[in-house]
Protein backbone atom coordinates (compact mmCIF):
# COMPACT_ATOMS: atom_id res chain seq x y z
CA UNK A 1 0.00 0.00 0.00
CA UNK A 2 1.93 3.18 -1.03
CA UNK A 3 1.03 5.60 1.76
CA UNK A 4 2.45 8.46 -0.06
CA UNK A 5 -0.33 8.57 -2.41
CA UNK A 6 -3.12 9.29 0.60
CA UNK A 7 -1.36 12.28 1.34
CA UNK A 8 -2.18 14.43 -1.25
CA UNK A 9 -5.68 13.26 -0.28
CA UNK A 10 -5.23 13.68 3.45
CA UNK A 11 -4.77 17.43 2.45
CA UNK A 12 -7.56 17.20 0.03
CA UNK A 13 -10.02 16.54 2.94
CA UNK A 14 -8.22 18.90 5.52
CA UNK A 15 -9.47 21.60 3.14
CA UNK A 16 -12.83 20.44 3.05
CA UNK A 17 -13.61 19.76 6.32
CA UNK A 18 -11.77 23.33 7.57
CA UNK A 19 -13.83 25.72 4.62
CA UNK A 20 -17.52 23.81 5.08
CA UNK A 21 -16.93 24.37 8.96
CA UNK A 22 -15.66 28.18 8.33
CA UNK A 23 -18.53 29.19 6.56
CA UNK A 24 -21.10 27.43 7.63
CA UNK A 25 -19.81 29.19 11.83
CA UNK A 26 -19.90 32.61 10.03
CA UNK A 27 -23.34 32.22 8.07
CA UNK A 28 -24.63 31.04 11.56
CA UNK A 29 -22.94 34.05 13.00
CA UNK A 30 -24.63 36.50 10.41
CA UNK A 31 -27.74 35.26 11.03
CA UNK A 32 -27.98 34.89 14.54
CA UNK A 33 -26.32 38.59 14.79
CA UNK A 34 -29.71 39.78 12.51
CA UNK A 35 -31.94 37.96 14.80
CA UNK A 36 -30.64 39.89 17.69
CA UNK A 37 -30.46 43.06 15.82
CA UNK A 38 -34.20 43.28 14.12
CA UNK A 39 -35.58 41.54 17.74
CA UNK A 40 -36.94 38.74 15.73
CA UNK A 41 -39.09 37.21 18.39
CA UNK A 42 -36.60 34.10 20.20
CA UNK A 43 -38.91 31.52 19.50
CA UNK A 44 -39.10 28.14 17.77
CA UNK A 45 -40.94 27.96 14.22
CA UNK A 46 -39.13 25.97 11.21
CA UNK A 47 -39.30 26.42 7.31
CA UNK A 48 -39.01 24.41 4.57
CA UNK A 49 -35.00 23.81 3.23
CA UNK A 50 -36.67 25.75 0.34
CA UNK A 51 -38.37 28.40 1.58
CA UNK A 52 -34.88 28.68 3.98
CA UNK A 53 -32.59 29.50 1.27
CA UNK A 54 -35.26 31.90 -0.49
CA UNK A 55 -35.19 34.10 3.03
CA UNK A 56 -31.81 33.45 3.54
CA UNK A 57 -30.90 35.65 -0.11
CA UNK A 58 -33.02 37.77 1.71
CA UNK A 59 -30.63 38.62 4.02
CA UNK A 60 -33.31 37.17 6.40
CA UNK A 61 -31.52 36.15 9.75
CA UNK A 62 -33.36 32.83 10.61
CA UNK A 63 -32.79 32.11 6.26
CA UNK A 64 -29.17 32.78 6.97
CA UNK A 65 -28.80 30.34 10.01
CA UNK A 66 -30.83 27.80 8.16
CA UNK A 67 -28.23 27.61 5.34
CA UNK A 68 -25.53 27.66 7.57
CA UNK A 69 -27.02 24.54 9.26
CA UNK A 70 -27.62 23.06 6.41
CA UNK A 71 -24.15 23.84 4.68
CA UNK A 72 -22.78 21.70 8.06
CA UNK A 73 -25.07 18.96 7.51
CA UNK A 74 -23.78 19.23 4.05
CA UNK A 75 -19.88 19.44 4.95
CA UNK A 76 -19.01 15.52 5.33
CA UNK A 77 -21.04 14.93 2.26
CA UNK A 78 -18.76 16.73 0.14
CA UNK A 79 -15.96 15.00 2.26
CA UNK A 80 -17.24 11.56 1.07
CA UNK A 81 -17.96 13.49 -2.72
CA UNK A 82 -13.99 14.40 -2.07
CA UNK A 83 -13.19 10.99 -1.78
CA UNK A 84 -14.74 9.28 -4.25
CA UNK A 85 -12.80 12.18 -6.52
CA UNK A 86 -9.34 11.41 -4.41
CA UNK A 87 -9.55 7.48 -4.26
CA UNK A 88 -10.17 7.50 -7.87
CA UNK A 89 -7.79 10.04 -9.14
CA UNK A 90 -4.41 8.18 -7.31
CA UNK A 91 -6.05 4.58 -8.61
CA UNK A 92 -7.36 3.40 -5.59
CA UNK A 93 -10.65 2.11 -7.69
CA UNK A 94 -11.83 -0.12 -4.72
CA UNK A 95 -12.11 2.86 -1.78
CA UNK A 96 -13.67 5.01 -4.64
CA UNK A 97 -16.27 2.38 -5.09
CA UNK A 98 -16.69 1.94 -1.35
CA UNK A 99 -16.66 5.78 -0.69
CA UNK A 100 -19.24 6.08 -3.88
CA UNK A 101 -21.72 3.56 -1.87
CA UNK A 102 -21.54 5.60 1.13
CA UNK A 103 -22.22 8.95 -1.12
CA UNK A 104 -24.99 7.11 -2.41
CA UNK A 105 -26.22 6.15 1.12
CA UNK A 106 -26.54 9.83 2.13
CA UNK A 107 -28.58 10.61 -0.71
CA UNK A 108 -30.78 8.12 0.05
CA UNK A 109 -31.23 9.83 3.88
CA UNK A 110 -31.30 13.45 1.81
CA UNK A 111 -34.37 11.80 -0.11
CA UNK A 112 -36.16 10.41 3.01
CA UNK A 113 -36.04 14.10 4.73
CA UNK A 114 -36.81 15.70 2.08
CA UNK A 115 -39.96 13.45 1.67
CA UNK A 116 -40.73 13.76 5.74
CA UNK B 1 -43.44 29.21 21.84
CA UNK B 2 -40.37 29.03 23.79
CA UNK B 3 -37.93 31.69 23.99
CA UNK B 4 -34.36 30.68 24.10
CA UNK B 5 -31.91 31.76 26.92
CA UNK B 6 -29.20 31.81 24.29
CA UNK B 7 -25.67 33.15 26.35
CA UNK B 8 -26.80 29.90 28.25
CA UNK B 9 -27.01 28.00 25.10
CA UNK B 10 -23.54 29.28 24.34
CA UNK B 11 -22.15 28.09 27.28
CA UNK B 12 -23.97 24.65 27.13
CA UNK B 13 -22.25 24.56 23.20
CA UNK B 14 -19.32 25.65 25.10
CA UNK B 15 -18.83 23.02 27.84
CA UNK B 16 -19.62 20.39 25.13
CA UNK B 17 -16.69 21.41 23.14
CA UNK B 18 -14.42 21.60 25.94
CA UNK B 19 -15.47 17.70 26.88
CA UNK B 20 -15.24 16.57 23.46
CA UNK B 21 -11.82 18.33 22.79
CA UNK B 22 -10.64 16.72 26.06
CA UNK B 23 -12.07 13.38 25.77
CA UNK B 24 -12.55 12.46 22.54
CA UNK B 25 -16.08 12.53 22.31
CA UNK B 26 -19.37 14.06 20.36
CA UNK B 27 -20.62 16.21 23.12
CA UNK B 28 -24.19 15.21 22.49
CA UNK B 29 -24.13 13.03 25.78
CA UNK B 30 -23.52 15.94 27.64
CA UNK B 31 -26.16 18.21 25.56
CA UNK B 32 -28.86 16.04 25.17
CA UNK B 33 -29.73 15.69 28.68
CA UNK B 34 -28.42 19.47 29.62
CA UNK B 35 -31.24 20.51 26.61
CA UNK B 36 -33.41 18.66 28.24
CA UNK B 37 -33.59 18.64 32.13
CA UNK B 38 -32.18 22.26 32.19
CA UNK B 39 -33.92 23.88 29.33
CA UNK B 40 -37.04 21.74 29.20
CA UNK B 41 -36.98 21.74 25.45
CA UNK B 42 -38.44 18.77 23.89
CA UNK B 43 -36.74 15.49 23.38
CA UNK B 44 -36.63 15.50 19.31
CA UNK B 45 -35.58 19.09 19.44
CA UNK B 46 -32.88 18.53 21.99
CA UNK B 47 -31.71 15.24 19.68
CA UNK B 48 -32.16 17.54 16.23
CA UNK B 49 -29.82 19.99 17.59
CA UNK B 50 -27.53 17.56 19.09
CA UNK B 51 -27.09 15.68 16.00
CA UNK B 52 -25.73 18.94 13.97
CA UNK B 53 -23.77 20.24 17.07
CA UNK B 54 -21.92 16.72 16.82
CA UNK B 55 -21.17 17.31 12.78
CA UNK B 56 -19.70 20.22 13.84
CA UNK B 57 -17.03 18.73 16.31
CA UNK B 58 -16.22 15.86 14.02
CA UNK B 59 -15.42 18.37 11.16
CA UNK B 60 -13.54 20.48 13.14
CA UNK B 61 -11.32 18.22 15.18
CA UNK B 62 -11.20 15.40 12.10
CA UNK B 63 -9.55 18.35 9.65
CA UNK B 64 -6.36 18.10 12.03
CA UNK B 65 -6.24 15.05 12.75
CA UNK B 66 -6.23 14.10 8.75
CA UNK B 67 -3.95 16.50 7.90
CA UNK B 68 -1.70 14.96 10.92
CA UNK B 69 -2.27 11.43 9.08
CA UNK B 70 -4.00 9.90 11.92
CA UNK B 71 -6.89 8.76 10.25
CA UNK B 72 -7.16 5.50 8.54
CA UNK B 73 -9.75 6.96 5.59
CA UNK B 74 -9.48 3.46 4.50
CA UNK B 75 -10.65 1.72 7.01
CA UNK B 76 -13.24 4.82 7.87
CA UNK B 77 -14.75 4.75 4.70
CA UNK B 78 -15.79 0.60 4.78
CA UNK B 79 -17.00 1.30 8.55
CA UNK B 80 -19.29 4.19 7.58
CA UNK B 81 -21.20 2.36 5.14
CA UNK B 82 -22.42 0.42 8.04
CA UNK B 83 -22.80 3.69 10.59
CA UNK B 84 -24.85 5.54 7.75
CA UNK B 85 -27.65 2.76 7.24
CA UNK B 86 -27.90 2.41 10.89
CA UNK B 87 -28.18 6.22 11.94
CA UNK B 88 -30.69 6.64 8.79
CA UNK B 89 -32.70 3.53 10.87
CA UNK B 90 -32.31 5.06 13.77
CA UNK B 91 -33.31 8.58 13.01
CA UNK B 92 -36.17 6.92 11.23
CA UNK B 93 -37.51 4.89 14.15
CA UNK B 94 -37.24 8.09 16.75
CA UNK B 95 -40.21 9.49 14.84
CA UNK B 96 -42.31 6.48 16.04
CA UNK B 97 -41.07 6.71 19.14
CA UNK B 98 -42.47 9.08 21.90
CA UNK B 99 -39.81 11.96 23.86
CA UNK B 100 -40.92 9.85 27.21
CA UNK B 101 -39.44 6.69 25.26
CA UNK B 102 -36.35 8.07 23.77
CA UNK B 103 -35.62 9.98 27.03
CA UNK B 104 -35.78 6.32 29.22
CA UNK B 105 -33.72 4.98 26.05
CA UNK B 106 -30.76 7.97 26.59
CA UNK B 107 -30.79 7.00 30.36
CA UNK B 108 -29.87 3.60 29.69
CA UNK B 109 -27.27 4.94 27.04
CA UNK B 110 -26.15 6.94 29.32
CA UNK B 111 -25.07 4.46 32.27
CA UNK B 112 -23.34 1.78 29.49
CA UNK B 113 -21.59 5.19 28.37
CA UNK B 114 -20.83 5.83 31.89
CA UNK B 115 -19.53 2.46 32.59
CA UNK B 116 -17.56 2.29 29.08
CA UNK B 117 -15.69 5.29 30.10
CA UNK B 118 -13.84 3.12 33.11
CA UNK B 119 -12.67 1.30 30.23
CA UNK B 120 -9.08 1.06 29.52
CA UNK B 121 -7.88 1.57 26.00
CA UNK B 122 -5.74 -1.66 25.12
CA UNK B 123 -1.84 -0.44 23.96
CA UNK B 124 -0.35 -1.81 20.65
CA UNK B 125 -1.84 -5.48 20.54
CA UNK B 126 1.11 -8.35 20.03
CA UNK B 127 0.58 -9.03 16.31
CA UNK B 128 1.47 -5.28 15.37
CA UNK B 129 4.95 -4.32 14.60
CA UNK B 130 6.37 -1.58 16.68
CA UNK B 131 9.67 0.54 15.20
CA UNK B 132 11.40 2.32 17.64
CA UNK B 133 12.05 5.71 16.00
CA UNK B 134 10.82 9.26 17.02
CA UNK B 135 8.19 10.93 14.92
CA UNK B 136 11.33 13.22 13.39
CA UNK B 137 13.67 10.37 12.60
CA UNK B 138 11.67 9.11 10.20
CA UNK B 139 8.43 9.43 8.10
CA UNK B 140 4.59 7.65 7.74
CA UNK B 141 6.14 6.33 4.15
CA UNK B 142 9.11 5.00 5.19
CA UNK B 143 7.69 3.17 7.90
CA UNK B 144 4.43 1.43 5.82
CA UNK B 145 6.94 0.48 3.25
CA UNK B 146 8.46 -1.45 5.87
CA UNK B 147 5.75 -3.94 6.17
CA UNK B 148 2.96 -5.58 4.37
CA UNK B 149 -0.40 -3.53 5.61
CA UNK B 150 -3.21 -5.70 3.78
CA UNK B 151 -5.93 -3.66 2.36
CA UNK B 152 -6.86 -2.07 5.28
CA UNK B 153 -3.92 -1.54 7.27
CA UNK B 154 -1.53 1.68 8.11
CA UNK B 155 1.09 3.01 10.57
CA UNK B 156 0.55 5.87 13.33
CA UNK B 157 3.65 7.25 15.63
CA UNK B 158 2.23 6.22 19.53
CA UNK B 159 4.30 7.97 22.11
CA UNK B 160 3.28 5.36 24.56
CA UNK B 161 5.22 2.88 22.29
CA UNK B 162 8.08 5.33 21.87
CA UNK B 163 8.13 4.05 17.93
CA UNK B 164 5.74 3.88 14.78
CA UNK B 165 3.09 1.26 15.49
CA UNK B 166 2.19 -0.57 12.05
CA UNK B 167 -1.38 -2.62 12.25
CA UNK B 168 -3.35 -5.01 10.22
CA UNK B 169 -7.04 -4.99 10.41
CA UNK B 170 -8.59 -7.84 12.55
CA UNK B 171 -12.10 -9.05 12.15
CA UNK B 172 -13.42 -6.49 9.94
CA UNK B 173 -17.18 -7.92 9.38
CA UNK B 174 -17.54 -7.62 13.40
CA UNK B 175 -16.14 -4.15 13.31
CA UNK B 176 -18.91 -3.51 10.50
CA UNK B 177 -21.73 -5.14 12.82
CA UNK B 178 -20.15 -3.15 15.64
CA UNK B 179 -20.67 0.27 13.23
CA UNK B 180 -24.23 -0.68 12.56
CA UNK B 181 -25.10 -0.25 15.79
CA UNK B 182 -23.43 2.64 16.75
CA UNK B 183 -24.91 4.25 13.72
CA UNK B 184 -28.14 3.23 15.07
CA UNK B 185 -27.64 4.41 18.57
CA UNK B 186 -26.40 8.17 16.93
CA UNK B 187 -29.59 8.09 14.63
CA UNK B 188 -32.06 8.04 17.45
CA UNK B 189 -30.52 9.65 20.12
CA UNK B 190 -28.20 12.41 18.80
CA UNK B 191 -25.23 11.23 20.42
CA UNK B 192 -21.95 10.54 17.78
CA UNK B 193 -21.56 7.23 19.12
CA UNK B 194 -17.75 7.19 19.50
CA UNK B 195 -18.27 5.12 22.58
CA UNK B 196 -19.23 2.50 20.92
CA UNK B 197 -16.69 3.14 17.82
CA UNK B 198 -13.60 3.31 19.78
CA UNK B 199 -13.68 0.44 21.92
CA UNK B 200 -14.95 -1.43 18.13
CA UNK B 201 -12.17 -0.26 16.07
CA UNK B 202 -9.61 -0.82 19.14
CA UNK B 203 -10.58 -3.92 21.08
CA UNK B 204 -12.27 -5.75 17.72
CA UNK B 205 -10.33 -4.46 15.04
CA UNK B 206 -7.12 -3.87 16.76
CA UNK B 207 -6.24 -0.07 15.77
CA UNK B 208 -3.67 1.44 18.10
CA UNK B 209 -5.78 3.73 20.67
CA UNK B 210 -4.83 7.44 19.39
CA UNK B 211 -5.76 6.09 14.99
CA UNK B 212 -9.09 4.79 16.80
CA UNK B 213 -10.16 7.85 18.01
CA UNK B 214 -9.23 9.78 15.18
CA UNK B 215 -10.87 7.65 12.71
CA UNK B 216 -13.57 7.39 14.53
CA UNK B 217 -13.75 11.10 15.16
CA UNK B 218 -13.24 11.10 11.36
CA UNK B 219 -16.55 9.03 10.79
CA UNK B 220 -19.06 9.93 13.39
CA UNK B 221 -19.76 13.48 11.13
CA UNK B 222 -21.16 11.17 8.16
CA UNK B 223 -22.87 9.53 10.66
CA UNK B 224 -24.69 12.27 11.90
CA UNK B 225 -25.09 13.85 8.38
CA UNK B 226 -27.10 10.51 7.37
CA UNK B 227 -29.82 11.43 10.35
CA UNK B 228 -29.58 15.12 10.47
CA UNK B 229 -31.37 15.24 7.06
CA UNK B 230 -34.39 13.46 8.29
CA UNK B 231 -34.52 15.55 11.38
CA UNK B 232 -34.36 18.09 9.32
CA UNK B 233 -36.54 17.34 7.11
CA UNK B 234 -39.26 16.64 9.57
CA UNK B 235 -39.00 20.14 11.12
CA UNK B 236 -37.31 18.74 14.34
CA UNK B 237 -34.32 21.89 14.06
CA UNK B 238 -35.02 24.69 15.72
CA UNK B 239 -32.28 27.26 14.17
CA UNK B 240 -31.84 29.74 16.84
CA UNK B 241 -31.24 27.00 19.65
CA UNK B 242 -29.03 24.53 17.56
CA UNK B 243 -27.22 28.08 16.20
CA UNK B 244 -26.48 28.93 19.40
CA UNK B 245 -24.86 25.55 20.61
CA UNK B 246 -23.07 25.31 17.76
CA UNK B 247 -21.49 28.23 17.71
CA UNK B 248 -20.17 27.46 22.05
CA UNK B 249 -19.59 24.09 20.43
CA UNK B 250 -16.94 25.28 18.09
CA UNK B 251 -15.67 27.92 20.63
CA UNK B 252 -15.04 24.89 23.27
CA UNK B 253 -13.47 23.03 20.40
CA UNK B 254 -11.03 25.52 20.41
CA UNK B 255 -10.07 26.19 23.94
CA UNK B 256 -10.85 22.60 24.91
CA UNK B 257 -7.59 21.60 22.51
CA UNK B 258 -5.48 24.24 24.24
CA UNK B 259 -5.97 23.33 27.39
CA UNK B 260 -5.99 19.42 27.11
CA UNK B 261 -2.03 19.42 27.57
CA UNK B 262 -2.78 20.97 30.79
CA UNK B 263 -5.40 18.84 32.28
CA UNK B 264 -5.14 15.61 33.34
CA UNK B 265 -7.93 13.72 31.33
CA UNK B 266 -8.13 10.91 34.18
CA UNK B 267 -9.37 13.65 36.45
CA UNK B 268 -11.84 15.43 33.89
CA UNK B 269 -13.08 11.59 32.65
CA UNK B 270 -14.10 11.06 36.99
CA UNK B 271 -16.17 14.15 36.63
CA UNK B 272 -17.83 13.43 33.63
CA UNK B 273 -19.00 9.96 35.18
CA UNK B 274 -19.88 11.07 38.40
CA UNK B 275 -21.80 13.94 35.94
CA UNK B 276 -23.35 11.34 33.76
CA UNK B 277 -24.74 9.14 36.28
CA UNK B 278 -26.30 12.14 37.76
CA UNK B 279 -27.87 12.86 34.50
CA UNK B 280 -29.34 9.11 34.46
CA UNK B 281 -30.96 9.06 37.79
CA UNK B 282 -32.66 12.56 36.81
CA UNK B 283 -33.61 11.44 33.47
CA UNK B 284 -35.06 8.07 34.83
CA UNK B 285 -36.76 10.02 37.38
CA UNK B 286 -38.53 12.68 34.86
CA UNK B 287 -39.34 9.71 32.28
CA UNK B 288 -41.24 8.17 35.76
CA UNK B 289 -43.07 11.07 37.04
CA UNK B 290 -44.33 11.93 33.17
Amino acid sequence: MELDKEHWVDHLIHDILLAGVSISAILLMLGLSIVLIQGTPLSEFALTPGKALGQAFKADGIGLIYLGLLLLIMTPVARVAMLVYGYARIGWWRFALVSLLVLLLLGAGLVLGVQT
Amino acid sequence: MIAYNLPWLFLTGTVAGVLGAILGIGGGVFLVPVLVLVFHIPMHHAVASSIISVIATSSAVASTNVDKGLVNMRLGMVLEVATVLGGMLGALTAGWLSGLALMRIFAVAVVVVAMMMGWKAKKARKGNAVIQATEGDIGKTSVSAQADLGLLGSCCYDPGERGWVIYRIRRPLLGVMGSLVAGNVSGLLGVGGGWIKVPVINMVCGVPMKAATATSNFMIGVTAASSAFIYYGRGDVRPVLTASVILGVLAGSFVGSLVSQRLSGRLVQTIFVVFLLLVAWQMFMQAGSL
